[in-house]
């Protein structure tokens, strides 16, 4: 101690502060104490119940058997509108969307609010203080792990969703492609109900279709195909999803649209297909299609999205060789002038097919998958929601109690409840921001993880999944930060200090 | 629309008199207070005694704005100078107390993981009130008196008690205020201290003339003994000149 104008009184030497007194009245508040244990465990198991019920609720009809489902619908030969989604699904789906939407917003939001805060922060020493307090104050493993694992979660779950829809049309894409058919030009499928797809083994009769291209339409041309799932399997091991779209044209369209040609065989020894490079095999090599050894004659990219490889082949191969006996999924009518006049010459021929745009029909294609996968989708994220939900109340309710006789301090040297509220505010804004990386990291991974599975996919990773992890984060946020509210506007300071001796 | 709340915080003269009247508070079912009447005159250097559990920390903490379970006094009232402090919300009392006071509770409070300095710093940075600033040369004089200045640097969780309890008097006096409220500021002090402690104390008053009130339970010299029993007030004593134990050099 230095000296001073003040006498030191009594025995007049200054003590030895080193040494001095107890440590008890230092308090860094710790939640070890057991009412507080008591009043933390009492919510969780509140928050739990009622979590589990509404989730349960909720998830109740959302069908788990969804990807049966598919395997089952494609076994049919056509698909219906699928009833694998129920009205809680559609919405939770739209959801889903809603996610992928607002996310880049909710997503550039928090990260730059964050750097104004950070940025503010170098000259304004509210600010500089307010991170301080948050900064010293460790928010645990829980605490740090919540964010991330429901935003890698979320985001690679979105992307699973997302990507399932939008790349279930490439084969359809790929399909107009090989036949010519431009954007806008009047082309139509012609199917056996306005209201089916096309996908397996399909059941328009062969009868029809041969009794159109007999006919000779003038001006029209009809191009049949068959488009099936059907295994693929290369024998060097590289990639092997095990099923894949099977697209089989006529010969002359195969020629055509990618400069190979797959004349009719006597042999089936000697097939060549095309087949999306994804498959990591070279020209010349042989793969399995429906366990029928065939070469491969050329690769090209398609289907960059969902994790299955497209194949081409020839109508006339692969109808004598792989499809057997099996009909027509369909064909494509060129040169009519639109669909009045296609559907009224079907009639005229007295065939019974029905005719749908190439956009009704990917339409089809996108809704199909969407309900197929997203159900057990958003299954996953609705439950992740849930837990992440509890987790933020429970976190949310330790760290508030941690925090409380340090807010009942600050109060009682004059600071108000709202400075503690922003405080948390800022606390929640900047674990987000923080987790971000870690969860892209998540993401990844996970992504890795169901890539190469039977129904797994590939995805890009974007800002949108990043925001739609964080936009869903909100949610928990929310709760968490309304049970800090709560408890911030209850703060009893004189009691937290009377505790505090 | 601003969602910034505007309350209209009323302006007092620093050196107000704290005035209660009949103020009477029930805390539990219990009278903690039974109509204390009282008044503190600006650069009063005084001393609220009594054994424990008889009302001095619920008279701090009211004459403070600070209430119980957010409970508001049962009867009566407290001014500073003309104003009555609960006609106002709780938002504008804990403003009041920012500006015009110090307060050392009997628990000392530090924030784990910060520096003494910041935590002497930290309560008036993150005031929102203009009217509260970090006094720089007031924070100097106060760490230099209380031998605390090597210790500045460190984080709060390696100080003794004594010490911790030096830095939460440093603190309360960081944006200058002119009333301070101590609770038990020497409890956790050697006596060499304690009595360092006091000197200081009676110095802020004495010369720089701010009002100095300690609650302690036991005998304390001050210009003015306050004792309270059973929440009432047993015996006011003013000794009308500061006692020769504190008399400056």
């Amino acid at each position: 101690m230095t000296n001073h104008n003040i006498s030191a009184g009594p025995g007049g030497v200054s003590p030895d502060l080193e040494q001095v007194a107890t440590t008890d009245v230092l308090h860094t508040v710790e939640p070890n104490e057991p009412s507080m244990l008591r009043k933390i465990a009492s919510r969780v198991i509140i928050a739990a119940t009622l979590g589990t019920g509404v989730g349960t609720a909720l998830a109740h009809d959302v069908p788990a058997r969804a990807i049966d489902g598919i395997e089952h619908l494609a076994d049919k030969g056509f698909t219906p509108k699928p009833p694998v989604s129920s009205t809680t699904t559609e919405i939770l789906m739209n959801a889903n969307d809603v996610l992928l939407d607002v996310g880049p917003y909710v997503l550039a939001g928090e990260v730059l609010i964050f750097g104004s805060l950070l940025y503010k922060r170098r000259r304004n020493q509210y600010l500089k203080d307010a991170f301080k307090l948050i900064e010293s104050r460790n928010s645990g493993i829980i605490g740090k792990l919540s964010p991330i694992i429901l935003i890698g979660s979320v985001a690679a779950s979105a992307g699973l969703g997302s990507t399932a829809g939008t790349s279930a049309n490439q084969p359809i894409k790929e399909l107009q492609k090989a036949i010519g058919v431009t954007h806008g030009s009047p082309a139509f499928v012609l199917t056996q109900h306005e209201r089916v797809i096309p996908f397996n083994h399909s059941d328009v009769t062969i009868g029809d279709i041969d009794k159109l291209i007999k006919a000779k339409p003038e001006s029209a041309q009809i191009v049949p195909y068959i488009l099936a799932l059907g295994d693929i399997n290369n024998p060097t091991g590289k990639a092997n999803p095990s099923s894949a779209p099977i697209v089989a044209l006529p010969n002359d369209a195969i020629k055509k649209a990618y400069d190979v040609s797959l004349p009719a065989t006597d042999s089936c020894d000697s097939l060549s297909v095309i087949v999306g490079e994804q498959l990591g095999v070279k020209p010349g090599s042989k793969v399995e299609v429906e366990g029928v050894s065939v070469e491969v004659a050329k690769t090209i990219d398609i289907a960059p999205g969902l994790d299955r490889v497209a194949v081409f082949g020839s109508l006339e191969q692969l109808q004598e060789c792989i499809f057997k006996d099996e009909q027509y999924s369909g064909a494509v009518a060129l040169g009519f002038d639109d669909q009045k006049e296609a559907t009224a010459y079907l009639k005229s021929l007295d065939v019974h097919l029905a005719t749908r745009t190439f956009a009704e029909l990917e339409k089809a294609y996108e809704s199909f998958w969407n309900r197929s996968v997203k159900p057990p989708q958003m299954n996953f994220v609705m439950y992740l929601l849930l837990a992440s939900s509890i987790g933020e109340m429970f976190i949310g309710a330790t760290e508030v109690e941690r925090h409380k006789k340090i807010y009942a301090m600050l109060n009682s040297q004059g600071n108000q409840k709202d400075t503690f509220r922003k405080i948390e505010l800022l606390r929640t804004v900047r674990r987000n921001v923080l987790a971000i990386p870690f969860a892209g990291a998540l993401t990844l991974g996970l992504t890795y993880a169901t890539n190469g599975s039977q129904y797994g996919f590939r995805e890009i990773m974007d800002s949108r999944l990043m925001g739609a992890g964080l936009t869903a984060m909100l949610i928990p946020n929310l709760v968490g930060y309304i049970g800090t509210w709560r408890t911030i506007n209850r703060l009893d300071t004189p009691t937290e200090i009377r505790q505090s001796i | 629309m601003t969602l910034r709340r505007t309350v209209e915080i009323p302006e007092i003269d620093p050196n107000f008199i704290i005035r209660t009247e009949d103020l009477t508070v029930q805390i539990n079912q219990e009278q903690a207070l039974r109509g204390v009447s009282l008044n503190i005159d600006s650069g009063e250097y005084v001393v609220i005694a009594g054994p424990s559990g008889h009302g001095k920390t619920t008279l701090a903490n009211y004459i403070l704005g600070m209430s119980f379970k957010n409970k508001l006094p049962q009867h009566g009232k407290v001014y500073y100078g003309d104003t009555n402090i609960y006609d106002y919300d709780e938002h504008v009392r804990t403003a009041l107390r920012g500006r015009y006071f110090g307060y050392v509770p009997q628990g000392v409070i530090l924030i784990g993981g910060l520096t003494v300095a910041d935590n002497i710093e930290l309560p008036a940075n993150l005031n929102t009130d203009k009217m509260v600033q970090v006094n720089k040369s007031m924070v100097e004089q106060c760490i230099e008196i209380l031998g605390i200045g090597h210790k500045l640097k460190r984080k709060a969780e390696e100080l003794s008690g004594g010490e911790a309890q030096r830095v939460a008097i440093v603190r309360s006096l960081a944006h200058n205020p002119s009333t301070l409220v101590l609770d038990e500021p020497t409890s956790a002090l050697d006596d060499e201290t304690a009595t360092e402690t006091n000197n200081m104390l009676a110095h802020l008053a004495q010369e720089i003339g701010k009002t100095v009130i300690i609650i302690s339970h036991k005998e304390t010299t001050a210009t003015r003994t306050i004792r309270l029993r059973n929440g009432i007030i047993e015996s006011d004593k003013n000794l009308h000149s500061f006692p020769s134990s504190i008399t400056l050099n």
